[in-house]
């Protein structure tokens, strides 16, 4: 297939999986701000380490926020749930990665099944309508409840509709690097919280803390509902990471993506689509065998955030390899 | 007279105005009888109906991103084409002419472009005047004595017609380069059939559907000799052109590669494109990019939309493009005037679909003709498309006027002249009932191992009432064409 398309289909997966990831944080955050009155949680008192601020990391876009709130004093959360909603551009919004994947889909439309590009397409048309404003305005849950739909709907077509060739394998490739990404964006922002804020806290609002920030961060990824039906008992950082990190057969954790994108690249080069193992192979495989030989204690003591920014390296170094291999 | 008291009890046809020639009534009111099922069938459903089913159609089109790009105010905008559900129809006499005619004209125009870029006995004959083929923009003097597989030049045409007042189908022009719409006749014909059943009743109507395949057939037929595999790809200018849907509509009908120019390289010689499994040549390009942009080495420049010697594969018979270099010289608007007597010097036949009068400011006669009757004419320039660059006389003002004589004055060879055909009217949808709007008719034939002429083609409507601009770009819309068995 053409280099430029099976970009353009990599990076359609990856911003309808970032869409669909955005939705989940922002829903579960925005249920948190209610939960006043916990230190540390209410948005004047938070620092800048409130439910929806931390959005604000995981997609690496502070800096775009308060250069729009320095022009509007006295915004509120639900303004930040607004813009995180439509407004933020260069693909921080919903509504900016909707219309990047859609970009995407558009001009590889004869590659993908029309029924793929129309669920794109229609995303696409509902986010820029005016109705996806009253939607939104009159329950930022349903609206961000229709989205996670829209993505899903989008991913069981490719599933559906698409032969399991080279198109398909790209479109899985972006979808689950993506998912690593995001998935150890949103674990190193949850730890970072409870480094920070627990530090000066006792330990029993510690643990009541580390319970409630771990809790929505499994609810976040759409987590919650397995973990408990596989641990059964209270929410502890070491069980949360072992779920999402080493679980492997848990759809969401960084183990079982891991495994997809090297499927994807193993069908990818093994048919002879490229000529000898790849970079990006090499450099997926040295991590999933890290991960297999892990244990959730040592990367606490090792300190968690530098392991997970090795992660998010690694996935950086496999983007860019992927592109020099592929679409170049 | 049943069907006539049913229409009266619906009201549909209240009010209605048969006008010029129109297509469904004739002078005195009546319904033509290829139409009186359509009628019946209309009766069967309300206004609000029909609102309700027009809104789904379109509803539907934007979903599937069936849209055009239009340029003008800022950026340019995605728009659908309005769609009109009232179908035109087509008796099978009427288009056995249609079709017989298109074939015969499409066969002297290649004659006719392969003599222009070989022995030129055209000109020496006197039958067109050196000049006018020379001297034409489109003329392109890098394919003299080039050979094309198979000799067809021209592969892919669509002839805008249109009716006079006596209901004559009249050439109104010849699209040899990259003419477009084809993908809304599919389109139309699919949407039709989901949102506007009831209309359909008994007829028995000859399917589009099968042109993708025919135009792949055609693609491979021309491919360069050699390769027993050819492969195909389309050309686009890219996700901006306003014709991107069609392109990438026909690239996955045929199931081929839809290919920008920074996908393309030559290599050896050969076309290539970039792949993730390393370079793989390509044999035919069904190219919806204009000459003058295919290759910077050659034609301009600055053009990113093409490929650096990819005139050098074609002309040493390594790639074969759809449609060729240079046939502009076929359908230019300066040539036009001469195709009947361009169809008897090649054919010695006489031509089965007629022109439009045309008058030709270099001849005398006819210029002070012309400038006498600007307020009564349509003065064309003749590398203007798209409804752009034209006077339409009685819809003109003084200072444009004035302005377009002083124009044919400085540049006579520029510009043709023709009486105002007040084009057929047709029965069309607007604000819940039916009036007469004006319509035209491109069809598509394709030149391959056989020639043929896809039943039916797209049917343009000028919406706004009198008007008779039906280009999509100046607010026209399209109707289903349904060509009876």
């Amino acid at each position: 297939m053409l280099s430029r398309v099976a970009e353009n289909l990599f990076w359609m997966a990856r911003y309808i999986e970032r869409a669909d990831g955005l939705a989940r944080l922002m829903d579960q955050a925005y249920l948190m701000e209610f939960d006043g009155g916990m230190e540390g949680l209410n948005p004047e008192e938070s620092n800048g380490y409130g439910p929806l601020e931390t959005i604000l990391d995981i997609l690496a876009c502070r800096a775009s926020w308060n250069e729009y709130s320095a022009t509007k004093p006295g915004l509120s959360a639900a303004d930040l749930l607004h813009w995180l909603a439509f407004k933020a551009e260069d693909g921080h919004s919903i509504r900016s990665m909707v219309t990047l994947a859609r970009e995407n889909a558009r001009s590889t439309q004869e590659s993908l099944s029309a029924e793929v590009w129309n669920q794109v397409n229609r995303m696409h048309l509902a986010m820029i309508s005016r109705r996806a404003r009253g939607r939104f305005l009159a329950s930022p849950t349903r609206f961000l409840d229709w989205v996670k739909r829209a993505c899903v709907l989008t991913g069981g077509l490719v599933n559906d509709t698409l032969p399991r060739d080279e198109p398909y394998q790209f479109l899985q490739l972006g979808c689950f690097l993506e998912r690593i990404d995001m998935t150890s964006r949103i674990l190193a922002s949850s730890a970072t919280h409870v480094l920070l804020i627990g530090a000066g806290g006792s330990s029993g609002q510690r643990g009541e803390l580390e319970e409630v920030r771990w809790s929505g961060m499994l609810k976040s990824v759409g987590a919650k509902d397995a973990f408990l039906r596989r641990f059964r008992g209270q929410i502890t950082s070491e069980g949360s990471l072992r779920f999402l990190l080493l679980e492997q057969d848990f759809p969401r954790s960084l183990r079982f993506s891991l495994k997809r994108c090297l499927e994807s690249l193993q069908e990818i080069s093994g048919s002879g689509f490229m000529k000898y193992i790849s970079e990006a192979e090499r450099l997926l495989g040295r991590l999933e065998s890290d991960l297999r030989y892990l244990e959730p204690e040592d990367v606490l003591d090792r300190g968690l955030v530098d392991f997970l920014g090795q992660i998010q390296n690694t996935c950086s170094q496999v983007g860019a390899e992927i592109a020099r291999e592929c679409f170049t | 007279m049943l069907a006539a008291s049913k229409n009266q009890k619906r009201g549909w046809f209240d009010g209605y105005q048969p006008k010029g020639f129109d297509e469904c009534q004739a002078a005195n009111g009546t319904t033509r009888p290829h139409y009186a099922e359509l009628s019946q069938n209309l009766a069967t459903l309300s206004p609000e109906d029909m609102e309700r089913r027009q809104k789904l159609a379109d509803l539907s089109m934007r979903q599937q991103g069936i849209t055009f790009t239009v340029y003008g105010r800022g950026q340019g905008l995605e728009r659908i084409m309005p769609f009109d559900p009232i179908p035109r129809i087509i008796p099978a006499a009427e288009w056995d002419k249609v079709d017989r005619g298109l074939k015969q004209r499409i066969r002297a125009l290649n004659l006719f472009v392969h003599d222009v870029y070989h022995d030129r006995k055209v000109l020496t004959d006197k039958v067109v005047p050196p000049e006018l083929v020379l001297g034409c923009t489109s003329y392109r003097r890098e394919m003299h004595g080039i050979q094309v597989p198979r000799d067809i030049y021209i592969h892919i045409c669509g002839t805008d017609l249109i009716r006079d007042e006596s209901g004559n189908y009249l050439v109104l022009e010849d699209n040899g380069r990259t003419p477009s719409g084809v993908s809304y006749v599919l389109k139309n014909r699919q949407v039709m059939k989901q949102v506007f059943s009831p209309l359909f009743g008994e007829y028995s109507i000859r399917s589009v559907d099968d042109y993708p395949a025919r135009l792949l057939a055609m693609l491979r037929h021309v491919a360069p000799s050699g390769g027993d595999d050819p492969r195909i790809a389309v050309l686009t200018p890219g996700l901006y052109n306003s014709a991107y849907f069609e392109h990438s509509f026909l690239a996955r009908r045929m199931g081929v590669e839809l290919v920008e120019g920074r996908d393309l390289l030559l290599e050896n010689g050969h076309l290539h494109a970039r792949t993730t499994s390393g370079l793989k040549r390509i044999d035919v390009l069904y190219r919806r990019v204009d000459d003058p942009f295919l290759d910077p080495l050659t034609f301009r420049p600055d053009s990113i939309l093409g490929v650096p010697g990819l005139l050098g594969a074609y002309r040493s018979g390594r790639l074969n493009l759809a449609n060729g270099i240079g046939t502009g010289v076929a359908d230019d608007k300066g040539i036009y005037p001469f195709v009947p007597d361009i169809i008897r010097y090649y054919l010695g036949e006489d031509a089965i679909l007629e022109n439009v009068e045309t008058f030709r400011p270099l001849v005398p006669s006819h210029r002070q003709h012309i400038l006498a009757n600007l307020d009564k004419l349509v003065v064309k320039a003749v590398d203007g498309s798209g409804g752009y660059g034209m006077l339409i006389g009685p819809a003109s003002t003084k200072e444009e006027r004035d302005n377009f004589a002083a124009k044919i004055a400085v540049n006579p060879r520029g510009y043709i002249a023709q009486p105002t055909i007040q084009l057929s009217q047709h029965p069309t949808l607007v604000d819940g009932k039916l009036g007469g709007r004006h319509i035209d008719l491109r069809p598509f034939v394709l030149y391959g191992e056989e020639i043929t002429v896809l039943p039916g083609g797209l049917t343009r409507v000028a919406l706004p009432e009198g008007s008779l601009v039906v280009n999509s770009s100046q607010g026209g819309g399209s109707k289903d064409t349904w060509v009876l068995a």
